[in-house]
């Protein structure tokens, strides 16, 4: 026979067929029929074996996880603020403005310019573990001046 | 129940397939007994691989041919010695009308180099793609093909000469 090109010999290849295996050899090929994981044997005993001790521990270990998600909850106290002394260290006053109202006579007394200051006044506390407490107040006074004749 | 299902099925799969994996163990070993050995093992592990399920013919060759390498490495550490020049077993069933082609080509496979003879066993009869027989022998695509390509092309030199 002649095979004029590669083709023709590939398909002369192909229509051999690969030769059977043996009786012997499927037989044995077939008995060796490997077990799924499911169903391996060993895997059955030692599941039997353990079963009772497994369902057990697996109840105990259900029980403690039920006990402690249902336990009643302490309820979170509300924090209290703590009474600490604080005591002034600083204390400062800023004239922030003065103005005059005006002269003022009154009867018996000598006229007066009248004068208005605003202050702001800042004091600052301690306390023992050294939190600070600053305290800011703005505080008007109203100043008599005497007007002095001469 | 289930077990005999799945021994149904490895039956099944053993009778569809088991032909042409004994002839890539054939031709990887070139020794019968060995062969059998090693096909044994590797249809087991392949079939243990995938779950029961039936393993894809890459997977299949891939693992007799490392059996097959494991198994070179423990005879050569052995100092045993195969016979394998002219080995006596028929790869292919018998086929009386093309009795004289078809030894004579039975003959030329088996006295191809083995790189060679195993991608033409993996491409004719194993129905592997290019790319699964790189993946499986572990050499880049073109080789893969190139080594096919050279065996064809051998065969068919070979060939000329014996029937002529």
């Amino acid at each position: 026979m002649n095979f004029p090109d590669d083709t023709s010999l590939e398909r002369q290849l192909a229509r051999m067929r690969p030769a059977a295996p043996s009786g012997q050899l499927l037989a044995r090929l077939v008995e060796t029929c490997p077990a799924t994981p499911a169903h391996d044997p060993r895997t059955a005993h030692w599941f039997a074996r353990f079963r009772l001790p497994l369902a057990a521990a697996a109840c105990v270990a259900i029980g403690a996880i039920i006990f402690a998600t249902w336990h009643p909850q302490k309820q979170t106290p509300i924090p209290v603020a703590r009474a600490q002394i604080f005591t002034p260290i600083e204390a400062k006053s800023e004239l922030v403005s003065a103005r005059e109202l005006g002269v003022f006579a009154v009867s018996g007394v000598k006229p007066f310019r009248l004068i208005k200051t605003v202050w702001r006044e800042n004091e600052i506390s301690r306390a023992v573990d050294g939190a600070q407490l600053r305290i800011t107040q703005m505080r008007s006074e109203f100043v008599p001046v005497t007007i002095e004749t001469y | 129940m289930q077990h005999d299902e799945s021994s149904n099925r490895w039956r099944d799969w053993l009778s569809r397939n088991a032909e042409k994996y004994l002839l890539y163990a054939r031709q990887q070993t070139r020794c019968n007994a060995d062969a059998e050995d090693v096909l044994q093992e590797a249809l087991v592990e392949s079939w243990k691989r995938c779950d029961g399920c039936e393993p894809a013919d890459a997977l299949v060759f891939a693992t007799i041919r490392r059996r097959a390498i494991d198994l070179s490495r423990a005879n050569d550490r052995r100092g045993r010695r195969e016979q394998t020049d002219q080995p006596a077993e028929q790869w292919f069933a018998p086929d009386v009308a093309e009795w004289d082609t078809q030894r004579a080509l039975e003959q030329a496979v088996k006295n191809l180099p083995p790189m060679h003879a195993e991608a033409v066993t993996l491409k004719i009869w194993g129905g592997l793609s290019f790319k699964e027989i790189a993946e499986t022998t572990g050499v880049p695509l073109n080789t893969a093909a190139s080594r096919y390509r050279y065996g064809i092309e051998a065969l068919r030199e070979t060939l000329k000469e014996a029937l002529s």
